[in-house]
């Protein structure tokens, strides 16, 4: 869903279900994309009165548009339930491109930075975290540490060379191959994928076992 | 002299460069410096020291075609040569969008990576084909149909072709053939609904534009996904009710829990929606608090010296999304 609001409103896309008005999964016209991972593991605690973060995200792509508007909009606010957000922006107004991940805690939020590769999973590895569960390995942690060492050695081999079709040959790689995806005889699967590039306004969708890689040019669609 | 050029970018890319008249001579864009011209009718950059005058520039005219040619070691090469767009018919404007290949395999060795590309109108009013295996090249309409690549040289100056298939409008060059990835498939009160065509394999989805204040775009979206919407709402009634033992009046109060946390604008967008989607407000309200949940995605974001050109390129995320649960979710 492509919303076009009044100004001053940014354009936002919202990958979701038909009807679901709430934000896992996003981008907007001034080069923000955001995607939203489950941290329960390392915060398992739950505020059902929160305003749900997915209500949130929404916001915050409406309303921000650069890193810094973002990063204030993180720092603003508590989440419902212990997430893991992966935002990278181009700016058009600055031309600034950085990324960042929010392990967003119900009780803090830590960022972490890096230069030029991002990659997360389902646990907190910030070091600046104290008292974490420890992430079992394997299928009781949901296979959170193999998926995200696979991305780092992905992201490691492929240095220099990460366009959009090398991540969506990345994220096409089963956990048991290197990749991130569950493979078809798992107990827990993969729905769906998505790559984006933010400054151009465009993503791919892929939904397994039922699309390939669609592409979505959104600059057209995006009015503000 | 000032104006558009097409000249060779990098490797056998090649694009629109302007060169634009300055105080005391010419701005390259992507050049170091400005370029003076020489008693000789040649242009170089300034200086006055041997090396100044080792690459020269001269503007000409060769059977009727405006180009510039650069003089190095003694010998002289074509280096670019002046566009000129012309008018734009409405009928290449009207193509505008997103497309992929259709006559060849995603990815294969013919074209490392995605064979997409988009054609649109940039904001200095110049046609382009963006994304090719040489880059974001300029195109001249001469007919409704049919288009030629600017500049001259190495897949420049050839042809590209509009023709029809099975009903379906694709575009045609070096031997590739594009469809367009979106399709307008409904229009309501300045929404859209688009879906993808399938190019990337096989399924398609719904790519819906809504524009308007937060009640207009909610009437837009019930009109034009009722169905989906309906669609979506007994999918997750009927998995809830077997999975946890949900009741129509779960719904509707989980509904209405989620609506009271939503921010204003949001509800707008739902009270928008139930106008026009043929669901009761409550109803509506239990579709929007619906969303994907559970857990098991994984995200990688890269850029800089990981994508290779410094600039960025990509984000990813490989996402588990759970059949839908009410309330907040993370997945």
């Amino acid at each position: 869903m492509v919303y076009n609001p009044p100004s001053p409103q940014n354009s936002v896309v919202d990958i979701n279900y038909a009807g679901s008005i709430s934000l896992q999964t996003g981008m907007n016209s001034k080069g923000i994309f955001l995607d939203l991972q489950n941290g329960q593991m390392s915060d398992p605690l739950t505020y059902a009165d929160r305003t749900p973060a997915e209500f949130r995200l929404f916001s915050f792509l409406l309303d921000s548009s650069n890193a810094r508007e973002l990063d204030a909009s993180f720092r603003s606010v508590s989440p419902s339930m212990g997430l893991i957000i992966n935002t990278a922006v181009e700016s058009r107004l600055d031309f600034a491109t950085s990324a960042s991940v929010y392990e967003w805690a119900t009780y803090g939020v830590k960022q972490r930075t890096a230069s030029g590769l991002l990659a997360s999973a389902n646990h907190y590895i910030d070091p600046a975290w104290t008292g974490l569960p420890a992430i079992p390995d394997g299928l009781a942690g949901g296979f959170s540490k193999e998926r995200l060492a696979n991305l780092l050695a992905r992201g490691a081999q492929y240095k220099g060379a990460i366009d959009t079709a090398r991540m969506m040959q990345i994220f096409d790689t089963t956990i048991p191959n290197g990749g991130p995806t569950f493979p078809d005889d798992s107990p827990l699967e993969t729905y769906y994928q998505i790559v984006a590039a933010p400054g151009d306004s465009t993503l791919w969708l892929k939904a397994r076992g039922y699309s390939g890689w669609e592409k979505m040019a959104l600059k057209p669609l995006f009015l503000r | 002299m000032a104006g558009v050029y097409v000249k060779d970018i990098s490797g056998m890319n090649f694009g629109t460069m302007t060169i634009e008249a300055v105080t005391g001579g010419l701005r390259v864009q992507g050049q170091p410096d400005i370029w003076i011209f020489r008693q000789n009718g040649y242009f170089s950059y300034p200086g006055t020291g041997p090396d100044s005058q080792r690459v020269q520039f001269k503007f000409q005219s060769v059977a009727g075609r405006s180009v510039i040619s650069v003089r190095y070691e003694g010998e002289e090469f074509l280096y670019m040569e002046r566009y000129e767009q012309g008018n734009l018919p409405a009928a290449w404007t009207a193509r505008q969008g997103a497309y992929a290949a259709v006559n060849i395999n995603p990815g294969s060795a013919l074209w490392p990576g995605t064979n997409t590309m988009t054609l649109e109108v940039g904001a200095d009013g110049l046609l382009r084909l963006k994304g090719t295996l040489r880059g974001d090249i300029p195109i001249k309409p001469l007919t409704d149909t049919l288009a030629i690549t600017g500049g001259i040289g190495r897949n420049k100056g050839e042809s590209v072709r509009v023709v029809t298939v099975a009903g379906e409008e694709e575009i045609e060059f070096w031997g590739f053939r594009y469809r367009r990835t979106l399709r307008t498939a409904n229009t309501f009160e300045g929404g859209t609904l688009f879906q993808t065509t399938g190019a990337g394999g096989s399924g398609t989805f719904n790519v819906l534009a809504l524009n308007g204040n937060w009640r207009q775009m909610g009437r837009q979206y019930g009109a034009l996904l009722k169905t989906q919407m309906g669609e979506f709402y007994d999918l997750a009634a009927a998995y809830l009710a077997a999975s946890q033992g949900s009741t129509a009046e779960d719904l509707r109060l989980l509904g209405q829990f989620g609506y009271n946390l939503q921010f204003p604008y949001a509800r707008q967008l739902i009270d928008g929606m139930a106008e026009t989607s043929g669901m009761s407000n409550e109803k509506q309200r239990s579709v929007a608090a619906l969303m994907g949940g559970l857990f098991g995605c994984s995200s990688m974001n890269a850029w800089g010296d990981y994508t290779g050109g410094g600039r960025w390129s990509s984000a990813g995320t490989g996402t588990r999304r759970e059949v839908p649960s009410l309330g907040s979710a993370g997945s």
